[in-house]
């Protein structure tokens, strides 16, 4: 089985996983078992399934693994915007099924989740720069979108063989972000601000237009 | 002290009662108010906003102001407090800051509060008015049948007011030469009513354009278009809304509180909800318990968001998987009579059971432990106090935010069903009353894991299951421990039967003990001589709960009906009453005989009757409730077919209403497969219906361990003779 499947590499990486939903199972379960530390799965749709993920994460792989739901665009942004101050350099992997889906909701007007996709897709791809870290993507239906932000692209397929996922060969194209991990993380904090709602400093270090599309 | 509120140009005009009629008072200082606030509460986002705002001729003025953002803030927050000039312009300032801040700013910089309340109920909570009124509401009905309304003929209209002595009926009124609008003004000015409640409110403008004035002053106002929802996945129709001067309308196709009690039901909760009538009528559930969470949090002085940014928290899959776990849910494995062949829970059938009920067992859980958005998974202890799932539940502050919004309705609930107890003959009020009320407590529970809700939060709604499951799991093992063996179990209730091989407590004693321990009242709900549980099929997910049973003497004195029956055909929506019939007349066989060969035999004969043509096209209308527009079906059903029919006659059915019509050739696709119930149709398609009322007796048949195959050999095997006596 091994064979067909890419490792996950830093960076995001889309998914297209419309002809095989279970393909996103297996490479998070394939991933965790070569790798230690936390990793964290921000769902839309109720893709975190805790039975199929353990079908495919065998033994203790999935004890790492941390799950938040998101039901609404606007919770799901938010999870978004907390992961700065939850990921770290020990981090292997943040999982985020269909990014799209709830921001293509009713609820959301069209140009305010048009700002909070295009925000997301931001977020998830300076946070993989700056940490290390792979972050894996599908999409439900606005798939070229996400495509085109992700930084490759794995192709899932049902063969007869079994399930394949084909991907570009790709080298590491990690980059650094400007201020390096050591002051990136407390500048995505300070920028953000924390998840629950605490306080910050009154003022940020950098101006927030500092980061296009933010 | 308020009949209804209404507004002009902006500006609110109370109606309240005076004598025997109404004044409208006008309030032309009143300025409502959204408020905003900032991402970390940073103040020069709201400065930023207060100079936006400054030239925008709808704010009348912006003030810093300091409140409560959530219910578990600690401290009050910076917000400015937006107000405007007239009412009913928030929704349109809140879409414009948006705007403005999508402009500026990265989304979700800031936060905008009380943007979406209904502007009666905006106007009470603001000034403290009093929206019960102080006398007995005056109502008048208006009905119309949708195919006269369709057509604009008003000739059919009926009046009937509270108030009515001697009513001569409208069409007598009209054959002695007055006109349809003469006899609806000479009525109002008779009743002088204060609540006008419509079989649709699209009489309101029917009315309106013939020159009727229904309010107090003429004129009446469109206050929204109809429109398409999707609400909890199923797709609603909201129909267009009016209001008239000094009187308040209450639609009867759109009011839920209204189909499920009356007006006493609403009554009651515009009183609890502090929600002018008019806005109350058309709630959902949903929406009633909003207004009274919005009226609870603005005593906490806490904001109501306009949209939920709070987000679950980061959980292991352990937790999840406990945390997702449903209801409790118990069948034994072995004891039935067969039939596991087709089910994955085999049906059964068990003589002399008890029914044991957590009286509204989820509201009580939320104000025993206090389940409150504000209590679970508190910051600041770490103790394990919900089961299986850990979480804390803060015990710094007294009460609880649910339990104060709950409370109220379970002491009045238990209140009036005392008073009820110690009434003689029919108490119709009472009952209005009681049933609307748990028509909001068992809603609480679903609610709180809605994805909209304004005070929802997930991790509640988990730890209420969670409690649930260990009620039920004590009571099981409290009822085993005295003697009793449990047959079945789900969600709130157990049914219990005497282990034969022991000793028994006196069952009620037992509940009695229960309810003491675990401080929540588990009722003694009915005794059956026998009870009968369908087989739950896995192919449906969360199957639906479907048992029949027969009454014991001891509980018959509160029932009119010799059996119980739950989720099976006879107590569906959309069964025929041909076939309601005759599954209720297999199940006095079933009873009877307690063998399947007899119940199919009535069935055999059943199915003759059917199949000769004999019986009347009436009972086997079937209602459906329309859930999209025909042209949006992918597929050729029959629901599509009876709107394509219904579309040909004219008479055009909206999504979130319902369609009757009578199956005449179900091999046909489109609209000569049915005819509409009012169009009185001879013929039916036998063979459909034949297969409709298979499935009812397979439904009866299938506790003793026979399946819809078993019975068709049966009939296969007897079919000449059984019919041959018919011929
Ligand atoms: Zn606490």
């Amino acid at each position: 089985m091994g064979a067909q499947f890419p490792t996950l590499d830093a960076g995001v990486t889309f998914l297209d996983d419309r002809d095989a939903p279970a393909a996103l199972y297996r490479l998070v379960g394939d991933h965790l078992a070569g790798t230690e530390g936390p990793a964290y799965w921000l769902d839309a749709r109720n893709a975190a399934v805790p039975g199929v993920i353990r079908r495919h994460a065998v033994g203790r792989t999935a004890a790492t693994l941390r799950v938040a739901r998101a039901f609404t665009g606007y919770q799901h942004y938010e999870l978004v915007r907390g992961l700065p101050q939850r990921v770290s350099p020990r981090t292997t992997l943040v999982v985020a099924p269909n990014l799209d889906a709830l921001y293509a909701e009713d609820d959301v007007p069209d140009q305010e989740a048009e700002t909070m996709l295009e925000a997301t897709l931001a977020i998830l791809k300076e946070l993989a720069d700056a940490v290390d870290c792979p972050v894996l993507v599908t999409a439900e239906s606005d798939s070229e979108r996400v495509r085109a932000a992700a930084d490759r692209t794995l192709d899932a397929t049902e063969t007869r063989a079994g399930l394949r996922v084909d991907g570009p060969a790709f080298g590491t194209d990690v980059y650094w972000g400007p201020w390096g991990y050591q002051t990136t993380i407390p500048y995505w904090v300070e920028l953000l601000g924390t998840a629950d709602g605490a306080r910050a400093a009154e003022e940020p270090l950098i101006a927030e237009t500092a980061i296009p599309g933010v | 002290m308020t009949i209804t509120i209404d507004r002009r140009d902006g500006t609110p005009i109370r109606w309240v009662a005076d004598g025997a009629g109404a004044e409208p008072i006008v309030d032309a200082d009143y300025q409502p108010a959204l408020y905003a606030a900032a991402r970390e509460d940073r103040t020069r986002h709201l400065e930023w906003l207060a100079d936006e705002l400054a030239a925008d001729p709808k704010v009348a003025g912006v003030t810093a102001e300091r409140h409560y953002r959530t219910l578990a803030a600690e401290e009050r927050s910076p917000t400015l407090r937006i107000d405007l000039d007239r009412l009913g312009e928030v929704r349109q300032v809140a879409r414009e800051i948006r705007e403005r801040e999508r402009r500026e700013h990265a989304p979700g910089t800031l936060s905008l509060y009380d943007v979406d309340l209904d502007p009666g109920f905006r106007y009470c909570l603001d000034t403290g008015c009093d929206p019960t009124p102080n006398r007995d509401l005056r109502t008048l009905s208006l009905s119309l049948p949708p195919a006269a309304l369709a057509e604009g003929d008003l000739s059919n209209i009926t009046l009937e007011g509270n108030r009515s002595e001697d009513e001569k009926s409208v069409r007598e009124r009209i054959e002695a030469d007055e006109t349809v609008r003469e006899v609806v003004e000479r009525t109002l000015a008779e009743q002088d009513p204060d609540v006008l409640i419509v079989s649709s409110a699209e009489l309101v403008s029917l009315l309106g354009k013939r020159g009727v004035d229904l309010g107090r002053r003429p004129g009446y106002r469109q206050l929204a278009g109809e429109s398409t929802y999707v609400s909890y996945g199923q797709v609603g129709h909201s129909p267009a809304r009016y209001a008239v001067p000094g009187r308040a309308i209450v639609d009867r196709s759109n009011s839920f509180l209204l189909d499920k009690s009356s007006m006493a039901g609403l009554e009651y909760f515009v009183e609890r909800a502090g929600k002018p009538l008019q806005e109350l009528a058309r709630d959902s559930i949903g929406g009633v318990l909003t207004a009274i969470e919005i009226r609870e949090a603005r005593k906490r002085d806490v904001l109501a968001p306009a949209q939920k940014r709070q987000t679950e928290r980061w959980k292991s899959l352990e937790t999840l998987h406990s945390a997702d776990r449903g209801g409790f849910s118990f069948q034994p494995e072995t004891d039935n009579v067969g039939g596991e062949r087709s089910s994955a829970t085999p049906g059964a059938v068990h003589e002399d059971v008890h029914e044991l009920d957590f009286a509204s067992l989820y509201p009580n859980i939320i104000r025993e432990h206090r389940v409150s958005p504000e209590t679970v998974c508190c910051d600041c202890h770490d103790t394990a106090d919900v089961p299986e799932l850990g979480y804390s539940i803060c015990d710094s502050v007294e009460g609880s935010f649910l339990g104060s919004v709950l409370g109220p309705l379970l002491d009045d609930r238990s209140e009036l069903k005392r008073r009820r107890r110690a009434c003689d003959g029919p108490t119709p009020e009472l009952d209005a009353k009681i049933e609307a009320i748990k028509w909001v407590l068992v809603s609480c529970f679903g609610y709180q894991g809605y994805r909209h809700a304004k005070f929802g939060r997930i991790e509640v709604h988990e730890a209420i299951n969670a409690f649930a499951r260990e009620c039920l799991l004590t009571a099981k093992e409290h009822v085993e421990a005295a003697g009793w063996r449990v047959v079945h179990g789900i969600v709130d209730s157990l049914w219990v039967t005497p282990d034969p091989d022991r000793e028994q407590t006196p069952i009620r004693e037992v509940a009695g003990a229960i309810s003491d321990e675990i401080g929540i009242t588990l009722e003694h709900e009915s005794h059956f001589d026998w009870i009968a549980f369908c087989p739950r099929k896995r192919s449906s997910g969360a199957a639906l709960m479907r048992y029949f049973g027969r009454w014991n003497d001891d509980a018959m004195e509160d029932n009119t009906d010799r059996y119980k029956l739950r989720g099976i055909e006879a107590r569906q929506r959309s069964t025929t009453a041909f076939v309601e019939r005759a599954q209720r007349d297999l199940l006095t066989v079933f009873d009877r005989e307690r063998t399947p060969q007899p119940v199919c035999e009535r069935l055999a004969r059943q199915l003759g009757r059917l199949r000769s043509g004999a019986v009347a096209t009436a009972d086997l209308a079937i209602t459906q409730r329309v859930s999209k527009h025909p042209e949006t079906y992918n597929q050729a059903t029959r629901g599509k077919a009876a709107l394509e029919r219904a579309s040909e006659l004219g008479v055009d059915r909206s999504p979130g209403q319902s369609v009757r019509y009578v199956i005449v050739d179900d091999d046909r696709s489109g609209p000569e497969r049915v005819r509409l119930a009012f169009e009185g149709p001879e013929t039916y398609d036998a063979d459909f219906y034949a297969d409709r009322l298979l499935r009812a007796a397979e439904s009866v048949l299938a506790p003793l361990g026979w399946d819809r195959e078993d019975i068709r050999q049966w009939l296969d095997g007897t079919r000449n003779t059984t019919l041959s006596s018919f011929e």
